[in-house]
């Protein structure tokens, strides 16, 4: 079982990482910080799950997460970010998210989305 | 980063993200537009440079708006954003299509907004801060003026404050861009106690 | 709800709002300031008592308390206000509604209750409204008087207990640069760069400056001081004027350079007094003709009843007359038997005779004395202006009879006569001068003006005459009008008057006053027209900044074509190495070590190229400040950059010197070459032509330099054939140019203007041998 992780920032990878290791156990977590890696990644490792940040540099998630859902991979993808505009939250749904995430992020949190996109 | 670890810059950075998206949401609602904010540079420079870090973003033959709001006790110090009459007058004209009673081309109106617009993103920045470390921070009203080149050189002259936290910041609403320069002064003794409370969010973030 | 009972005894408003914006407490403040009682709006919606309210706004900032949990604020400069609410004030408001800052923040996060404070800012913003425009009211008279002092002050400084405190570039250029650490030093007192006019040893009177600016300023009168110059010795004259600042012991001091003035002045003065010298002369001869007029009327009393005055009586109704003794005096007839009226009235000429009859006649029928002027031809055939006067003696009844004298009235008018002449003479002595004329008497009122101060202000004579001198408007824009009235001593000051037409008049004006023999006091004020000078003063400034440029441009041109020979050698070694390079590629024959020999000259030539780019740009950089600098390594430097070119036009540029150390002149290094390279190169132009006659000829300038006393020399010569004879005395003015379509005509006149004006020398051009010298002389530092 694999789980990919997108986020520009270490900081808030390495804090989302803990999170999911504390949840899932025995998941092989593969992380990148730069958006343009993300899809390379996704191909080869064929993960289950991604966790996908919404603003960085040089590529938008949004456009991450369109691609994702083009290919056939059946990976469930939870989107982290700090923009929480409704807007954003229905733009984000509506490109095929499965859960999105507020952040500040914490515990129960990312409980509630794993359990959300798990059952 | 001058004076703060890698892992505290990069902290740093995810705490203003996290403030922004705050901002951000507050500024959609507000106006009824989706938007989306950027912070394209961050650092940190010495009170000495500030002038000289200004004047390498100022457009000399644009006119600009000074927002300046103090703060105290936790965190003591004082916010400065710059914004080009241009981009004021364009942030008034978001404003004036959920709001009728607003004119983008009245003097006071462009005010009203930009302080509105300024006291957002500071009390995102601040307050966001203040909430991280459970402490209080306590705001003055901001004020506004018309930029002049030798009141920033004066900030220096008080020489009361010590480091700036200096935050280029765009926001685009509905393909409308607006540029504002933040500029968060911050006394020598806050500066440390900014680091103390990046520590703390990085040790309970996501505890 | 309840609050805290304090925020009723608080002087703001207190309000807290829930959501929906309903109210839940309203404090004391805002009922007295709202009249709106907290028993009726508690439990209602605000907007109903405000329906003016701006709803969006406050949903806005409610918003931002709830998701920042920061608080709001609205501002009284941006908003105006919350709660309109009428200004109580009735004297001196601007604003009709309060303004207001509110703080708006969460007073109970669980049920999102919001407080607001309400501040009245009304009488802060009203009171920064009048400061701001008062400040710019005092920004424009700072402005206005700062436009004023630069127009007429050449140096300002500001004083403060003997030390400067601020002081313009001016200061610096006529004192020294070091002259203020000097004086704030204590080490030197300002007084000892200064001189007074009349050699007054002012250290000795005063001891310090700021002791004789305070004495100065106690008598309030325009000064002239003296300053020399550090390097050249040579002294500049100033007036200077002194203000004091009310509310403390700031002292501000403005000095204007009058050197040039000066030497007019001393013209004018000389002027005024021949003038007044002359004046005066008149002026007594005058009185000595009034008093010889009064003698002589005296005189012709007593001599009336001897000789000058006839009589005779007429019947009216006889016709029969009588004639005195006088009278036979008066006709040169003591045999005359004169019967009848009409044989007394054939003495009159003709053309008198039938008035006079008419007006006796006139007398007998109707009574009523008469007086008549006529002229009369004596038996002797002299002609005499006589005066009449009839008396009627009796009624019509017992018959009238008039008494007819006949007074002589030559030697009085010879004596009119004489006065008229002179008067004229002293009018056309007026006349004469270029200066205007304005004499008064002692309270002011005008009785003369010539005709040079008809034309210069616009009037008729008639216009002034009789006038008060407070017509003119004249003011002295350096100090008081005042201030040479109050001076019973000549006086001379620059002043400002009106013309007829409205317009502003500068002038010079000099003030002479004195006393007649009857103690009366005359006024004699000339004034010599200076409008145009003042106006072209600054114009002239403009035109010549104009002409630096221009000439800049001029030698750029001049210089890319040197740098377009410089370069011609390089790049062809350059292209030769290249082939070379390139057909042994061809032939197969290049090895590295080749190769690289040809690129290292190849970079030989670069360096060599680049270099010649480095000098030619400092040559051009814009350097504009005034320094020493050394005249034989520039003169030298100069000649280096245009010896190629000028050895391509066949001229050879020798230099001869004889200055055995370094020799330091002071100027603008920069100007310095421009002017020599402008020399040179005029000098290379008149070569060039003799060439074109004689291709052989060998074009040869030379310059020479020595030294002798304080006075450096520069002199360039050349074998050109020399400045036309007649050309020879214009060659330094403006748009003068020999060569026709090819010179700009500025060059000699902006060598002139920074060889006197800027560097304090001089410059001269002559026709020496084969060629033309011309010659500089520069003060050495």
């Amino acid at each position: 079982m694999k789980i990919l992780v997108v986020d520009d920032s270490g900081f808030a990878r390495r804090a989302l990482i803990k999170l999911i290791n504390e949840q899932l156990e025995g998941w092989a977590v593969i992380e990148t910080g730069e958006g343009k890696q993300a899809m390379p990644l996704f191909t080869e490792h064929r993960p289950e799950l991604v966790f996908l940040d919404l603003t960085m540099p040089e590529i938008r998630g949004e456009d991450i997460l369109a691609e994702i859902k083009k290919t056939d991979i059946p990976s469930k993808v939870i989107v982290v970010s700090a923009d929480i505009q409704q807007k954003t939250r229905e733009i984000v749904m509506g490109l095929g998210a499965d859960y999105m995430v507020n952040k500040p992020i914490n515990a129960e949190k990312i409980a509630e989305a794993l359990t959300a996109v798990m059952i | 980063m001058e004076n703060l670890s890698e892992l505290q810059t990069e902290a740093m950075g995810e705490l203003f993200n996290i403030a922004y998206g705050l901002a951000t949401s507050l500024i959609s609602d507000s106006i009824g537009m989706h938007s989306s904010m950027y912070v394209t540079e961050m650092e940190i420079i010495d009170i000495e440079n500030l002038a000289d870090t200004i004047a390498g973003v100022i457009d000399g033959d644009k006119e600009y708006y000074h927002v300046s709001q103090v703060f105290l006790n936790y965190l003591e110090g004082e916010t400065v954003m710059l914004m080009s009459r241009e981009s004021a007058a364009a942030l008034t004209e978001c404003y004036s299509r959920i709001d009728d009673m607003l004119d983008d081309s009245s003097e006071e109106d462009i005010k009203s907004c930009t302080l509105e617009i300024s006291n957002i993103i500071t009390s995102a920045l601040i307050g966001r801060i203040a909430d991280l470390t459970n402490t209080e921070i306590f705001f003055q009203p901001p004020e506004i003026k018309p930029y002049k080149t030798s009141e920033i050189h004066d900030l220096r002259r008080g020489s009361e404050f010590s480091q700036v936290i200096v935050i280029k910041v765009i926001i685009d609403i509905d393909s409308t861009e607006i540029k504002g320069h933040m500029y968060v002064l911050l006394k020598e003794q806050s500066f440390s106690r900014f680091k103390e409370a990046l520590d703390y969010f990085i040790e309970h973030y996501a505890g | 709800m309840t609050a805290p009972n304090y925020l009723d005894h608080i002087l703001n408003g207190a309000m807290v709002l829930d959501e929906q914006c309903t109210v839940l407490f309203w404090n004391h403040w805002l009922e007295i300031q709202t009249g709106i009682k907290r028993g009726d709006i508690v439990g209602n919606s605000l907007y109903d008592f405000f329906p003016d309210i701006n709803k969006k706004l406050i949903e806005r900032k409610l918003r931002q308390v709830y998701a920042l949990n920061t608080p709001a604020f609205i501002n009284a400069e941006a908003e105006k206000y919350l709660l309109k609410i009428p200004s109580k004030k009735i004297s001196g408001k601007i604003y009709d509604y309060m303004l207001q800052n509110v703080v708006i923040s969460a007073y109970d996060k669980k049920e999102r209750y919001t407080l607001f404070m309400i501040y009245d800012q009304t009488s802060l913003l009203e009171a920064r409204v009048r400061l701001e425009t008062s400040t710019r009211l005092l920004e424009e008279q700072h402005s206005l008087l700062q436009n004023t002092l630069d127009f007429q002050a050449n140096v300002i400084f500001v004083m403060d207990d003997n030390k400067i405190v601020n002081y313009n570039n001016n200061f610096l250029e006529v004192f020294g640069y070091d002259s203020v650490e000097r004086v704030n030093s204590g080490e030197r007192d300002l007084l000892s760069y200064v001189s007074a006019e009349k050699n007054e040893n002012l250290n000795d009177i005063y001891g310090s400056f700021n002791n004789f600016i305070l004495d100065s300023l106690n008598r309030n009168r325009l000064n002239k001081i003296s300053v020399a110059d550090k390097n050249t010795g040579r002294e500049t004259t100033f007036l200077f004027s002194v203000r004091k600042m009310p509310e403390n012991s700031t002292i501000i001091v403005s000095m204007t350079d009058i050197t040039l003035l000066q030497n007019r002045e001393k013209v004018l003065q000389d002027i005024n007094l021949e003038l007044s010298r002359r004046y005066e002369d008149k002026n007594t001869e005058l009185k000595k003709l009034n008093f010889d007029l009064a003698r002589n009327r005296d005189q012709l009393r007593i001599a009336q009843e001897v000789a000058s005055i006839g009589s005779f009586e007429y019947s009216c109704a006889t016709g029969s007359i009588f004639l005195s003794h006088g009278l036979k005096i008066i006709f040169d007839n003591p045999d005359i038997a004169a019967l009848s009226l009409p044989d007394v009235l054939a003495y009159l000429k003709p053309e008198y005779r039938k008035a006079v009859s008419d007006k006796v006649a006139l007398a007998c029928r109707e009574g009523g004395d008469f007086s008549a002027y006529a002229e009369i031809v004596s038996k002797k055939g002299v002609e005499k202006p006589i005066g009449i006067h009839c008396r009627v003696f009796g009624s019509m009844d017992e018959g009238r009879r008039l008494t007819i004298t006949m007074n002589d009235l030559t030697n009085i008018k010879q004596l009119e006569n004489q006065i008229k002449d002179r008067e004229q003479l002293v009018s056309s002595l007026f006349d004469v001068a270029d200066i205007g004329f304005v004499i008064t008497d002692r309270s002011g009122v005008i009785f003369r003006v010539n005709s040079a101060f008809l034309s210069m202000t616009g009037y008729e004579s008639d216009d002034l005459i009789g006038a008060s001198l407070d017509k003119l408007h004249i003011e002295s824009y350096k100090s008081d009008y005042g201030q040479y009235e109050r001076d019973d001593k000549d006086a001379l000051s620059e002043v400002t008057l009106t013309h007829r037409n409205g317009a502003k008049l500068y002038a010079y004006m000099n003030v002479s006053t004195f006393k007649g023999q009857d103690e009366d006091e005359y006024r004699v004020l000339a004034l010599t027209d200076i409008t145009d000078r003042i106006n072209l003063l600054s114009e002239q400034k403009e035109q010549e900044q104009l002409l630096i440029q221009q000439s800049k441009m001029a030698a750029m041109g001049e210089m890319i074509g040197v740098i377009g020979h410089q370069w011609k050698q390089p790049l062809n070694s350059m292209s030769l190495i290249l082939d070379n390079i390139k057909s042994d590629v061809e032939d197969d024959m290049l090895d590295m070590e080749m190769l690289n020999i040809g690129i290292d000259r190849c970079l030989e030539q670069i360096h060599f190229m680049s270099e010649t780019i480095d000098d030619f740009r400092s040559f051009f950089s814009h350097e504009t400040v005034v320094s020493a600098f050394d005249l034989k390594s520039t003169v030298n430097n100069t000649v280096r950059l245009l010896s190629p070119l000028f050895e391509r036009h066949g001229t050879k540029i020798d230099i001869v010197s004889e200055l055995d150390k370094n020799v330091y002149v002071t100027g603008i290094a920069n100007e310095f070459k421009h002017t020599l390279m402008n020399l040179l190169s005029n000098s290379k132009d008149a070569i060039s032509s003799r060439i074109l006659n004689d291709t052989r000829f060998k074009g040869r300038i030379t310059i020479f330099m020595s030294v002798e006393d304080s006075s450096v020399f520069i002199t360039v010569c050349d074998n050109g054939g020399g400045i036309p004879e007649k050309v020879l005395s214009h060659i330094f003015k403006p748009y003068f140019t020999t060569k026709g379509d090819k010179g700009t005509g500025i060059g000699m006149y902006l060598a002139q203007i920074i060889i006197s004006k800027k560097m304090n020398g001089s410059i001269t051009a002559e026709n020496k041998g084969e060629g033309a010298c011309i010659r500089i002389t520069l003060p050495v530092s």
